[in-house]
């Protein structure tokens, strides 16, 4: 029994073995090609839309462009038929664009809250402000119309 | 002394005027950005100037050249840089149409540039099985940089500027969020390059 246990343990092992060491297949290599192209963008999108909302995207525009340098790596050891370089640049970059992603993601997230706060704000400011000044001019116009009148009717006639 | 109508167009005026002034803070939030937004794309020599891009190639030797992309697009935007070779009667992009050339494409490059950055590569070619079939000459490849390109390509001899004729061209796509793909930037570089000596 403990044979059987020691021996399928040795399997197990040996398995994992020659499981971690398999070189990598091309299909495998262009889907994680693939992979990291479809995440780039999605965390370009990401940034772009932080961005827009006035965050500094600076470090993540950065790393947006080691991710793009990792892919472009990916690729060209990917022509030269280095497939297991590839597979690890390409999931370099898979992991930089991730990264990028998930800070992408909570950046536009409170910025979107906070965008939202200051257009809300000037827009209230400007009805608001509006609204006073109108109030303010009607009265003064009203004071100025009445005063006016009463100037009006002081006013002796003179018949030359 | 203004008229009680005059003094009621005054009035007007300024309120008109105040509340104009008063909502500029929110027209602005809806205004759109109104400045040009373009990207740059160059090749450079050896020693980073114009004067000396390699024209005058030959089998086994390497040139230099510098690649650059510059962004003013009001934003960061995401490039993708398509490297192509030609001769003198292949495709060319067409400027007045916004197409790129139909050629295939040998290399991308792909940049994520910051508004107002630039992006700047080195670039190494070198070719090799050269040969020449009566008034046409082949080049089988290519070299740019690490990668070797089969190429294949032929040209006629020119008689009038006497010698073989390709250009290496590099288009400039870019992304574009809305489609979710890479379309032609309508911008692109190119250098002339004339085979030598076969060998």
């Amino acid at each position: 029994m403990k044979a059987l246990f020691v021996l399928l343990l040795w399997f197990l092992l040996f398995g994992a073995l020659v499981f971690s060491c398999r070189a990598a297949s091309d299909s495998e290599v262009s889907s994680r090609i693939s992979e990291a192209e479809n995440t780039l963008r999605n965390a370009f999108e990401t940034v772009t839309k932080a961005e827009q909302l006035g965050a500094n995207t600076t470090g993540l525009v950065s790393e947006l462009r080691n991710a793009g340098e990792l892919l472009n790596e990916a690729e060209t050891a990917y022509r030269i038929g280095n497939l297991d370089g590839a597979l690890s640049k390409a999931d370099e970059s898979i992991t930089v664009a991730n990264k990028v992603f998930y800070a992408a993601t909570s950046l536009f997230a409170s910025f979107s809250v906070k965008t939202q706060r200051t257009f809300l704000n000037t827009i209230v400011f400007s009805a608001v402000g509006i609204i006073l000044f109108l109030i303010a001019l009607t009265l003064i116009w009203l004071w100025f119309s009445r005063r006016y009148n009463k100037k009006l009717l002081k006013m002796k006639v003179e018949v030359t | 002394m203004l008229t009680f109508t005059s003094y009621k167009a005054l009035f007007i005026a300024v309120a008109l005027v105040g509340s104009l002034l008063l909502s500029t803070p929110t027209l602005v939030l809806f205004m759109p950005w109104s400045g040009e937004a373009f990207s740059e794309i160059w090749v450079l020599g050896s020693s980073h100037t114009t004067s000396d891009y390699p024209f005058n190639v030959t089998a086994g030797e390497q040139y230099t050249i510098y690649l650059g992309v510059a962004n003013h697009m009001a934003g960061t935007s995401y490039y993708t840089l398509k490297v192509k070779f030609r001769n003198q009667t292949d495709s060319y992009p067409d400027t007045d149409l916004g197409k790129a050339s139909s050629l295939p494409t040998l290399n991308e490059y792909r940049i994520v540039i910051p508004d107002g950055g630039v992006w700047e590569k080195q670039l190494t070619l070198s070719f090799s099985n050269i040969s020449t079939l009566g008034n046409r000459c082949v080049i089988q490849n290519l070299k740019i940089n690490d990668l070797t390109f089969n190429v294949n390509k032929q040209a006629q001899w020119d008689s009038k500027n006497a010698g073989y004729y390709y250009q290496l061209l590099f288009e400039l796509w870019i992304f574009n969020p809305s489609t979710q793909s890479f379309q032609y930037h309508n911008r692109y570089s190119a250098i002339w390059l004339n085979m030598t000596s076969p060998v």
